[in-house]
């Protein structure tokens, strides 16, 4: 019997043998309850198939027939720290060193234990005996000794004993293979410990090896006790103290950057003017591209932006017109020499990328288009163009430069993936699957390997394209989302490999520091864009489920539109259709052909073998229609949100997301929990639009339908009150939008949208009301956000629908972004006419490697 | 570009697939004439004698040229384009370009002698080739279809052999 169990586990892909497999297993345990191996065997059924919870359990009940069976014990600890039971953890792995103490592997995973339950000093005792233990540690061993003692000292600094492990680095050092790490070490504790002199001598140690490394600086700096304060503010004194330590620093280091860069960080007045002139002529000079994103954090402050501006734009004059620098600033005032005539394109992509920073993209189009006709060979100035037509409203315009820059170094994968991006920006995602998948191994089966790559950013990025297509992208959306948030899954699976491995190898500090990352896992952003994005989603599908109203929901579509948008949808639609016929075609013949192939294959072996098992299976849902037709989008919803409130509490979009699905689901005090603390983590509080907006909406609900339970109901008027005062909610409203309700466009909305909700009867009273607040902004007087004007005008059409004020909105926007696509705006660019996304057969470019 | 006196660092490269583009975008803004893919196609199967020169790593000027079978057996060398984008003009690149070009021409035996379209009224070119030691030779009526005036002069220069 329980020979078969064993055997049923080998072929674990198939479902039918897996269910198989459990029953026999089942009947194993059944039959005799007091056998551990049928536990055993019950418990790796488990793991296989990731419940570890299950697996836990049935481990536990194997190792109550066997207490000290060590195979059991060893895998049951995997599972406990794979699931972060760390009391269990420790427990176990005291008992397998109890059990056999005369392995090396059982004394340090019981440290290792031991410290990440918060126990420093147990973890240290327990290294210190085994290390009593040893006579002679044999050369093979020494560097896995070495690591063992600098986690040793780690684990010290960590319990807050940084001189003790000073101590211990000090009597160990010969031992010690990592010689850069336990420089470092040493000069952090020094650091903690105050022994100022001796860390400042050892970071000037360590900045000989590496001049240009900034964790080295910052001690230096932090040794030498010139760190800017809680404010990011320095003394004079402090500032001319770093002054003449960078000064002999450059000396020193002449050819490191860092030591030239960072005095721009502390440096003011003429003495920065003077330091950032010298240090952009030498980046500009010698082209560096990224001088621009160098130079970036100090464009946050004012003074030093201004100042920046104005030594470029000298520059651009004095090119100009003399073809060199203006003399030096604080120098002698001798004219500079004769520069190369590329300096001048340089220093104009720069302004660009300035001017577009503070959203003034008409001069920034001017300076790219100046340069553009000095140097078109530069590819860094079409990739510029693309990211500021973006900006101006014009994404199809930035698929065109995007694509033209690509096509000048096919090889280039940064340029490949910065024109797939902006051609997904341009809702031309199956074009921007085929750009992909240049790069990609096998080019026929390129979305696969876009998964099996765990390529995030372009999920990311094409879900949210398709999820812009509205309820026809619902399917491909979510499917791109949730690979996302499937590979955060694997990447989490993962580690369970490392928990041996790196005990094995010895590689304790960075194991450690790998079980930290994976508690921050689900915090990450890639994680938190494809969760809101799916969010996103799952919400409209509950808003509009698709299939049922589907026709009339199509004439609604049309009855909206003017008689050439109508003609254009059902062009459109045609087209779709018949892309879709091709595809199909196209699909049936390649399986045809592989097919074929495949025959042929197998007939040249002679039949001896089986068709090639590598053939992938095809996906069963590859546009992701089945994730769409889900029967319950707010429970696959809640679930996201869920994890999103948990690790990525921080965002505000993770709590506005929660509220919205409990606002749907009825539960209210979720909902007040949710506000509340989207109030406490957004900018302004609940002065924010996005917090008002959904508090507004919370206080209607509420008046509306009014939780049954009389405890509930208490609780949310409570807090309702909290936040919002006695009044009203009407009066609340009033209020916010007399003290908010001008600050940006973006709380003219809010204020707008609260009216129309608590407009009452009057609702087109309410509605006219909040078209006119909105309309009172002036896109032209300050730089907004183009998209968010789109947003706005897609409000104004079809939520509100009032034809004449979105028309009116256009115009002005149309005046705003003068090179806006979307609004008509008069100064759109010409399209390179062979670039034909959509009806793309083949990515151009294919290169034979 | 007569000055010569002034020296820009100039580095070289052989057109490859992966930056045919480029050369194509320098070309449609060097000259007045859209030059068609097959032409590019031949210059690339050519080897060394299209050049690109490049300034700190980017495309400044170019030379392509294609080898043309004789009924001997023997080539000769076309000339197709060379061209340097106008702000690096007068830093003696075309001149180091045509050079490193024919260079590679001696390089193959069969070669004979290599030759260029030239508009009659580039007087500045004309100059400039025959400061390299081309020979003008015959006038083609018509060469140039959208230009004014539409007459080609043809420059020649025998290469040892």
């Amino acid at each position: 019997m329980k020979g078969l169990c064993l055997r049923s586990l080998a072929p674990d892909n198939d479902k039918e043998k897996k269910e198989e497999a459990y029953e026999l297993v089942r009947k194993g345990v059944k039959h005799d309850l007091k056998s551990h191996v049928c536990w055993h065997v019950y418990g790796l059924l488990y793991r296989q198939d990731r419940e570890y919870k299950e697996a836990i359990k049935c481990y536990l009940n194997a190792l109550r027939i066997d207490k000290e069976n060590i195979q059991i014990l060893r895998d049951l600890a995997l599972l406990q720290i794979q699931m972060r039971d760390l009391s269990g953890f420790v427990d176990t792995r005291h008992q397998l060193l109890t059990l056999k103490p005369s392995n090396r592997s059982h004394w340090i995973t019981f440290a290792v234990a031991h410290h990440i339950n918060g126990n420093h000093e147990l973890a240290v005792q327990v290294l210190n005996q085994f290390e009593s233990t040893l006579d002679e540690v044999p050369a093979s061993e020494a560097y896995e000794h070495s690591e063992m003692l600098l986690f040793a000292a780690t684990v010290l600094g960590a319990g807050g004993k940084p001189e003790e492990a000073l101590a211990y680095l000090d009597k160990r050092k010969d031992k010690i293979k990592d010689r850069q790490g336990l420089q470092e070490l040493t000069a952090s504790l020094l650091l903690r410990v105050g022994r100022r002199a001796e860390a400042e001598a050892a970071y000037r140690a360590l900045l000989e090896v590496n001049p240009n490394n900034y964790k080295m600086h910052d001690g230096l700096q932090e040794a030498l006790g010139l760190r800017p304060d809680a404010n990011g503010e320095l003394t004079d004194e402090a500032r001319a103290q770093l002054a003449s330590v960078y000064g002999e620093l450059q000396k020193q280091y002449p050819r490191s950057s860092a030591c030239r860069r960072i005095p721009l960080d502390f440096l003011i007045g003429d003495n920065f003017v003077a330091a950032a002139d010298a240090y952009l002529r030498g980046g500009l000079t010698r082209g560096v591209p990224s001088l621009f994103v160098d130079v970036r954090p100090l464009l946050a402050g004012p003074v030093k932006r201004v100042a920046l501006q104005r030594l470029v734009e000298g520059y651009r004059d004095s090119l100009k017109s003399k073809g060199a620098y203006p003399p030096l600033s604080g120098g002698d005032g001798s004219a500079s020499a004769p520069e190369s005539p590329q300096t001048l394109v340089w220093v104009l992509l720069f302004l660009a990328r300035l001017y577009d920073g503070q959203g003034r993209l008409e001069e920034a189009l001017a300076a790219i288009d100046e340069a553009l006709a000095h140097t078109p060979t530069l590819i860094e100035l079409h990739v510029a163009k693309a990211k500021v037509l973006k900006h101006a409203g014009d994404l199809e315009g930035a698929a065109h430069c995007a694509e033209t820059s690509r096509r000048m170094d096919l090889q280039d994968r940064y340029l490949n993936s910065v024109a797939v991006k902006a051609l997904l920006q341009a809702g031309h995602c199956a074009a921007a699957e085929r750009t992909a998948s240049l790069f990609t191994r096998d080019g026929e089966q390129g979305a696969y390997t876009l998964y099996d790559m765990q390529h995030m950013w372009y999920e990311v990025a094409a879900g949210r394209a398709h999820a812009a297509k509205g309820p026809s992208g619902a399917g491909p959306a979510l499917k791109k989302f949730t690979a996302v948030v499937q590979h955060f899954n694997d990447i989490s699976e993962d580690q369970f490999d490392f928990h041996s491995y790196c005990i094995r190898k010895g590689t304790l500090r960075s194991y450690v520091g790998m079980l930290g990352m994976m508690e921050k896992l689900y915090g990450h952003e890639f994680y938190s864009k494809a969760a809101a994005g799916a969010v996103r989603v799952y919400l409209s599908l509950h808003d509009s489920p698709p299939g049922a109203a589907n026709g009339s929901d199509e004439e609604a579509l049309l009855a909206g539109m003017s008689p050439e948008e109508r003609k254009k949808y059902k062009l459109q639609k045609k087209k779709e259709e018949k892309e879709k016929a091709r595809k199909a075609a196209e699909d049936k013949e390649r399986e045809e052909r592989e097919k074929r192939e495949r025959e042929k294959a197998a007939a040249a072996k002679g039949g001896k073998k089986a068709p090639a098992a590598s053939k992938r299976e095809p996906d069963p849902d590859p546009e992701g229609a089945k994730l769409a037709a889900t029967p319950d989008p707010l429970g696959e919803a809640s679930k996201l949100v869920e994890t999103l409130v948990r690790h990525a509490g921080s965002r505000p979009a993770s709590h506005c997301l929660a509220a919205e699905v409990a606002l749907r689901r009825g539960r209210l005090v979720v909902a007040l929990g949710a506000v509340r603390r989207a109030a406490q983590v957004a900018p302004g509080g609940l002065a924010n639009p996005d917090v008002h907006a959904l508090l507004v909406r919370l206080a209607l609900a509420v008046e509306t339908s009014p939780p049954e339970n009389p405890v509930v109901r208490s609780v949310v008027a409570a807090g309702l009150q909290a936040l919002m005062g006695q009044g009203s909610a009407r009066d609340y409203a009033a209020a916010w939008r007399k003290r908010h309700g001008a600050t940006s466009l973006a709380h003219r909305v809010a204020a707008g949208r609260a009216e129309v909700l608590l407009g009452g009867a009057d609702e087109a009273k309410a509605r006219a009301e909040a078209v006119a607040l909105v309309l009172e902004e002036d896109p032209s007087a300050s730089p907004h956000d183009h998209a968010e004007c789109a947003e706005v005008h897609r409000l104004l059409r079809d939520t509100w629908g009032d034809a004449a004020a979105a028309e009116r909105w256009r115009a002005a926007c149309a005046a705003a972004f003068p090179h806006s696509r979307y609004f008509g705006g008069a100064q759109a660019i010409a399209l390179e006419a062979a670039y034909d996304f959509e009806n793309m057969r083949e990515a151009f470019g294919k290169l034979s490697f | 570009m007569a000055s010569g006196k002034r020296e820009l660092p100039v580095s070289f490269d052989i057109v490859r697939e992966k930056n045919l583009e480029q050369l194509k975008l320098l070309n449609n803004v060097i000259f007045p004439i859209k030059f068609p893919d097959d032409m590019y196609r031949q210059c690339m199967a050519c080897g060394d004698l299209t050049q690109l020169a490049f300034h700190n790593d980017i495309l400044v000027g170019a030379i392509a040229v294609r080898c043309e079978k004789q009924p001997s057996g023997k080539a000769k060398a076309y000339i197709a384009t060379l061209g340097v984008l106008a702000p690096y003009r007068g830093f003696a690149i075309g001149s180091k370009l045509l050079e490193r070009s024919l260079g590679g021409c001696l390089q193959d035996p069969n070669i004979e002698e290599a030759y260029v379209h030239v508009q009659v009224d580039n007087e500045e070119a004309i100059r400039f080739y025959q400061r390299h030691g081309f020979t003008a030779g015959e006038t083609v009526k018509d060469y140039y279809k959208k230009l004014t005036p539409p007459d080609a002069l043809i420059l020649s220069k025998k290469l040892a052999a």
